[in-house]
């Protein structure tokens, strides 16, 4: 007769389906492989045991008090795989002896004859006990709802080999040693599309070699979980008002980590349910700010949406946070330089940008939770000053640099200021040439010909506004005014171009 | 038998003087029952001898072979008998009923068991009747059933018995079975008030020359003089192994005790206990110690080292004196010894019927090994 | 309302013969009370030095005054002259001794105390069966002559009353109706194992309640008389402390308290929860465990009374010569201590920090593993009842040391169950 070519199967395989799944468990090595079930009546039939035999006490042999002790020491000279015993006998004492004799040690509450029956089927016939273990995974995975639910469900069944859930190189959920490349690890993956996803993510799984579980039987452990991971996915997608409460009160907690924590040294961990949002901060997070060209507060719930809809087409794991008078969204990547994808979705959003009137910011790339936050600030000053472009004008932070600073005038305080101290020249009809061609000339370092460039004049006129500019109080050239004056000039030319309500008359 | 230097026993007396003596070294061979009345039972005794004399302790050898002998003991439980205190005149009258019926005048008595109180009344009954007490018994510590005698092995009838109770109440048992006898007595002394005096074994001295266990009273006073020296437990075992062979088998903290959690056999007083120690340095091990009304058995790590017929006690080390198993407490630090029983209970049928088989445990004993 | 909390003084007084001692422990320090003579001598000054000196040194105020009576109670009982009532003994046995030894208490200091003895026939097992019925002619013979012997205190024991005191409870009320006003201590509510024990420890009970009385009423008038709310506590047997009423009624319990403090005391000035530690008694020296904090107790002999007793005491134990103690061997597993204090500065701090207590010494029968639990939660709550009564803010209980232990000898099913529960104290009880 030939010999079947299937494994033995493992104490902790066994421990994991019924009738061992609900029994009380301290296994000393889960590895331990068991060849045969001995229902033991006597104590000459445990001498008679022989190595990776798993006994199951009965009657005279399973007295209690020292009977147990007595087979438990029995067992340890035996080799045998492991000791079963009904609850009755077993005290803290038994486990602690069967802990010091590094002796596997099952405690029941059934029958101890109708446990051995199954057992013994169980261990004639692995097959049928894998095939019984995939049933009851797939009744556990399909009660899970989340994924990392469903991420802990694969990793406590397949305990010693790692499983992890990635999308673009980053672990959204599970264990991240199942990346780490190890010798005598095999690493396996099993791809998860998400429905209508461009983006896929993959299930990768370190399975020791050799080990207790076969390549085989993870990976289809591994696919079982496929089918709950993207109804987690779709689940956790499916009511976009809650999850637009859900995901900024989430931003909000992400936010405050980095100011909770002390030092700027300190590592800030990435928060576990991120990932439940399909968020990842990793090595290079790069922010977007989605900005009105016109602030008015808190936007509403159904511009949300559409913004939402729009922003997120193909890119379902990029966030969408309402955050004061705009939006968040950020793009994680390995590589900081890496703006491919980015520069795609602002090409694909530009007309939905135009439509809402947006203006968009991008900071630059910056590692972990706290560069994350820098980066959305970054963003949020680009996109200031994006608004000068008009609707569905891209700012990158690093081409603002300090000129940033100019978007956070307060323009209108500062227009009040010059009611008050330049009374002639805010009385003068012609006001916003003036200003704006003082503005240009100190905007161009007191050079007369870039000046007249920009503003489109002639130099004569710019030299004639700029003596009436003087007459009204304008006295831009003393150095110790400059500067206020200058600052006075861009919040003015600010005010009024963007109330639309003062236009410089070309001369 | 010959013991060492100092050894009382060939021809002497008990005096009150070695009443104290004769009590622990009782305990040692029987470690069962607490000291809830070792003064009012010292106290009986002491004014007895002082009343009526020593009682002159005799060689079975010394004694005329046809001299009619009769045992004592106490059957039942020693906690009853701390509650219900004796009156003071069962045992007299447990062998005055065996004289009236067999119409024979005791020469002397002999303590069925030389261990616990059963000793002790031994010579109450000695002192009582004005007879010689026997240097020899039929256990040499204590067994739980009265058949479970080197008498019995040896052909000779616990029968006709009489047990009297505190009450005042008795019973007279002729079985032409010795095992039966047991049976009878035991729903009677539950009766009684827990214990009852009993004589037991009416012989003459010729036969309890190759019948009882020789030496058994005068190792008692011996063991308790070394027990009352009140020396340090390492010392105190070295000196207790010149006499009795005992040896320590480890030093540890009672960690557990647990209880029925098994069948036990209604046959067989108290139901089975176990006692869990926690060694404390050497291996660490975990002993565990199977108790019955003695302790019948020893594992160190599930590994089986002493077991029935041997005899097992506690010394409770912090305080210098034995363990009784009625008072263990967890976190009690206790040496565990053992002391090598006689020779006639690893016979074959010695075995069968004391050895750890008889307890339930069907182990091998380590001494066959 | 007593003051509270850690910055609360406690004061521990141990009372001896000729003059009294305290301590005052605040926290982790010790402040000495050192009275000046004549105060020294007297119960009233050396407690209202130490209130003196506990409420200069804390925040918070005195908290309580335990008071360890015991070597006052036990040198009455030691001297033959002492002035304590007679005490009348009525044992309930199915029989009389025949035997004079067995009919008296082994303990010459126990028998001293007893005016009369009568014995009644009736009595249990230790299971509860009655093994005769009560002699219903003989009580009434004995309520005649007890009333005319003038003996006013009354020790009553029945074999088996643990576990069924119905024949004490009849003879008690029996003895009532003949002698109204009768001081009666009966076995039963002691527990405990073994029929002269039991009857010592309610002779001893009875012949101290006088004293008990007197001492109490002293310790509480000068209470009274001192500023703040302060708490009068009674130190037990055991090294924990009971209400001034409950000792009033069981007054044996406070015998022995001494010991128990000391090791107490000694270990909470090592700072250790487990330790094994020696004191000196008469020049020998002696030791004693400290186990969790709680002096190491058991039903004993205790030394110089002649007979076990059933109230649980730390029975110091003599250190053999021949090696010194602190070579590894014995409970090398815990620390040896040999405090430097004084023994009753060590009585005093155990007194001031000791906690309220409890036990139970019982038999049962049990005939399944559900039963044995089922017994055993039954006298954790019984004795956690107790523990309150003593004085234990509810819910602070825990259960210190539970034994059960099959009775050898006995029918199958036949266990002693110790239980002993310690509590933290309540403050609300202060002034009852």
């Amino acid at each position: 007769m030939r010999r079947t070519s299937t494994l033995s199967i493992t104490l902790g395989e066994l421990a994991r389906i019924q009738p061992l799944a609900g029994a009380e468990s301290h296994l000393a090595d889960p590895s331990r492989k068991v060849e045969q079930v001995v229902l033991a009546e006597t104590f000459d039939r445990l001498r008679r045991c022989t190595p990776h035999v798993l006994v199951v006490l009965h009657d005279e042999a399973a007295t209690g008090g020292w009977s147990l002790a007595a087979a438990l020491h029995l067992a340890w000279e035996r080799n045998l795989s492991a000791v079963v015993v009904s609850r009755t006998v077993a005290g803290g004492a038994s486990v602690a002896l069967a802990e010091r004799l590094h002796m596997s040690l099952i405690v029941i509450d059934d029958d101890p004859i109708d446990i051995a029956l199954q057992l013994a089927g169980q261990v004639s016939a692995p097959a049928a006990a894998r095939a019984l273990r995939q049933a009851r995974l797939a009744e556990q995975l399909a009660e899970q709802t989340g994924i990392r639910g469903v991420l802990g469900v694969l990793n406590r069944e397949l305990q010693h080999v790692p499983v992890a859930l990635v999308v673009g190189g980053v672990v959204v959920a599970g264990q991240s040693a199942a990346l780490t490349d190890r010798p005598q690890v095999r690493q396996l993956e099993v791809e998860v599309h998400a429905p209508g996803e461009r983006s896929a993510a993959r299930l990768i799984a370190a399975v020791p070699l050799p080990g207790p579980a076969a390549v085989d039987q993870v990976e289809s452990l591994l696919r079982l979980a496929r089918p709950s991971l993207q109804a987690a996915w779709a689940q956790s997608r499916l009511d976009t008002a809650t999850r637009a409460a859900h995901e900024q009160a989430a931003f909000g907690l992400l936010r405050r980590l980095p100011q909770a924590s002390s030092g700027e040294a300190a590592e800030i961990e990435v928060p576990a349910w991120t990932s439940e949002l399909g968020w990842q901060v990793g090595e290079a997070n790069r922010a977007v700010w989605l900005a009105p060209l016109r602030p008015s507060g808190e936007p509403p719930a159904e511009i949300t949406y559409l913004i939402r809809a729009s922003w997120q087409r193909g890119h379902s794991t990029w966030p969408l946070v309402a955050e004061g008078d705009g939006w968040i969204s950020w793009h994680s990547g390995t590589d900081p330089d890496d703006v491919t994808a980015l520069r795609r979705a602002l090409a694909g959003f530009r007309d939905s940008a135009v439509a809402h009137r947006l203006a968009i910011g991008i900071g630059r790339a910056h590692p972990g939770v706290g560069g994350l936050m820098r980066s959305v600030a970054e963003a949020r000053l680009a996109a200031h000053v994006a608004r000068e472009g008009g609707p569905g004008a891209v700012q990158w932070f690093d081409q603002v640099g300090a000129n940033a600073a100019l978007a956070w005038l307060p323009t209108t305080e500062i227009a009040q200021v010059a009611d008050l101290c330049l009374e002639d020249l805010m009385a003068a009809k012609d006001r916003a040439a003036l200003v704006q061609t003082v503005l240009a000339v100190l905007d161009s370092g007191g050079s007369l010909s870039q000046a007249s460039q920009r503003l489109g004049v002639h130099r004569n006129t710019v030299l004639a506004r700029l003596a009436r500019a003087r007459q009204l109080g304008l006295t831009y050239e003393e150095p110790g005014q400059r500067l206020a004056l200058h600052v006075l000039c861009y919040a003015l030319t600010s005010l009024w171009s963007e109330t639309g309500t003062e236009h410089a008359q070309p001369a | 038998m010959s013991g060492p230097a100092g050894y009382i026993g060939a021809s002497a007396s008990i005096t009150a003087e070695d009443v104290p003596a004769l009590y622990e070294g009782a305990k040692f061979y029987s470690p069962a029952v607490g000291d809830a009345n070792r003064s009012s039972i010292t106290s009986w005794l002491a004014g007895l001898l002082d009343r009526n004399g020593p009682v002159p302790l005799l060689r079975v050898e010394a004694v005329a072979p046809e001299t009619p002998c009769v045992s004592v003991c106490v059957l039942g439980s020693g906690s009853a008998m701390a509650d219900l205190p004796p009156a003071g005149d069962e045992f007299e009258m447990a062998v005055r009923q065996i004289e009236r019926l067999q119409r024979v005048e005791f020469g002397a008595v002999y303590p069925l068991a030389a261990a616990t109180i059963s000793a002790l009344v031994a010579v109450v009954t000695a002192a009582q009747l004005r007879v010689p007490l026997l240097d020899a018994d039929g256990m040499g510590r204590t067994f739980a059933l009265i058949h479970h005698t080197a008498m019995h092995l040896s052909g000779v009838s616990p029968t006709p018995l009489a047990a009297v109770g505190p009450t005042g109440e008795s019973v007279l048992v002729e079985v032409p079975a010795g095992p039966r006898a047991d049976r009878m007595l035991r729903a009677n002394v539950d009766t009684v008030g827990g214990w009852a005096a009993l004589a037991a074994y009416p012989t003459t001295a010729g036969v309890l020359r190759r019948a009882a266990l020789p030496g058994t009273v005068s190792r008692i006073a011996n063991v308790g003089r070394l027990l009352l020296d009140r020396t340090d437990p390492d010392v105190l075992v070295t000196r207790l192994g010149t006499i009795t062979g005992c040896r320590r088998l480890a030093r540890g903290r009672i960690a557990e005790l647990e209880h029925l959690s098994r069948p036990s056999d209604v046959t067989i007083p108290a139901h089975p206990s176990s006692l869990v120690v926690e060694e404390t340095g050497g291996l660490g091990r975990q002993l565990r110690i199977e108790l019955r009304s003695e302790i019948v058995a020893v594992f160190a790590d599930g590994a089986l080292i002493a077991g029935a017929p041997d005899l097992i006690g506690l010394l409770d080390v912090s305080r210098g004196v034995l363990a009784t198993l009625d008072s263990l407490e967890p976190g009690d630090l206790v040496d565990v010894l053992v002391t090598p029983a006689d020779a006639v209970w690893y016979s074959p049928r010695g075995m069968e019927m004391v050895g750890m088989a008889s307890h339930g445990i069907p182990l091998a004993h380590p001494r066959r090994r | 309302m007593p003051a509270q909390g850690d910055d609360v003084a406690h004061i521990g007084v141990t009372l001896r013969p000729h003059r009294a001692h305290a301590a005052v422990v605040l926290g982790a320090t010790v402040l000495p009370v050192e009275p000046v003579a004549p105060a020294r001598t007297d119960l009233e000054g050396v407690i209202a030095a130490a209130v003196g000196v506990a409420l200069r040194a804390a925040p918070g105020g005195a908290g309580a005054v335990t008071v360890d009576l015991a070597p006052l109670l036990f040198d009455t009982l030691l001297r033959p002259e002492a002035e304590v009532p007679p005490v009348a003994v009525v044992r309930i046995v199915p029989r009389a001794a025949t035997d004079p030894a067995l009919a008296r208490s082994p303990a010459e200091l126990v028998e001293r105390r007893i005016g009369r003895r009568w014995t009644v026939a009736g009595g249990h097992d230790l299971l509860g069966n009655e093994l005769c019925p009560l002699d219903r002619d003989g009580l009434a013979r004995l309520g005649t002559e007890l009333a005319a012997t003038g003996i006013r205190h009354v020790a009553i024991v029945a074999a088996g009353s643990q576990a069924r005191p119905a024949h004490e409870r009849e003879v008690a009320d029996a003895i009532l109706a003949a002698v109204p006003g009768a001081r009666i201590s009966v076995a039963s509510d002691y527990g405990g194992q073994g029929l002269v024990a039991r009857e010592a420890t309610v002779v001893i009970d009875s012949a101290l309640t006088a004293l008990t009385e007197r001492v109490l009423d002293r310790c509480e008038r000068t209470l009274a008389r001192l500023p703040g709310s302060l708490e009068l506590r009674v130190a037990r047997g055991d090294g924990g402390y009971s209400t001034p009423s409950r000792i009033r009624v069981t007054p044996v319990v406070a015998l022995g308290a001494t010991e128990a403090l000391e090791l107490c005391g000694a270990a909470h000035l090592a700072g250790l929860d487990n330790c094994r530690v020696l004191l000196s008694r008469d020049g020998h020296p002696v030791a004693g465990e400290v186990r969790h904090g709680l002096a190491v107790v058991r039903p004993d002999e205790p030394a110089g009374i002649g007979t076990e007793l059933v109230v649980p005491m730390a029975v110091l134990t003599a250190v053999p010569a021949t090696t010194p103690d602190d070579v590894p061997g014995r409970g090398a597993d815990v620390p040896t201590i040999k405090p430097d204090a004084e023994p009753h500065v060590l009585a005093c701090v155990g007194a001031a920090i000791s906690q309220p207590a409890s036990w139970l010494d019982e038999v049962a029968f049990i005939e399944s593993a559900d039963e044995l639990d089922r017994v055993r939660r039954d006298a954790e709550e019984r004795a956690t009842a107790m523990v309150m009564a003593n004085g234990a803010a509810p819910g602070t209980t825990h259960v210190a040391e539970i034994s059960t232990v099959a009775v050898p000898y006995s029918p199958s099913g036949t266990i002693r169950i110790r239980v002993r529960v310690a509590g933290s104290p309540d403050t609300s009880l202060a002034g009852r």
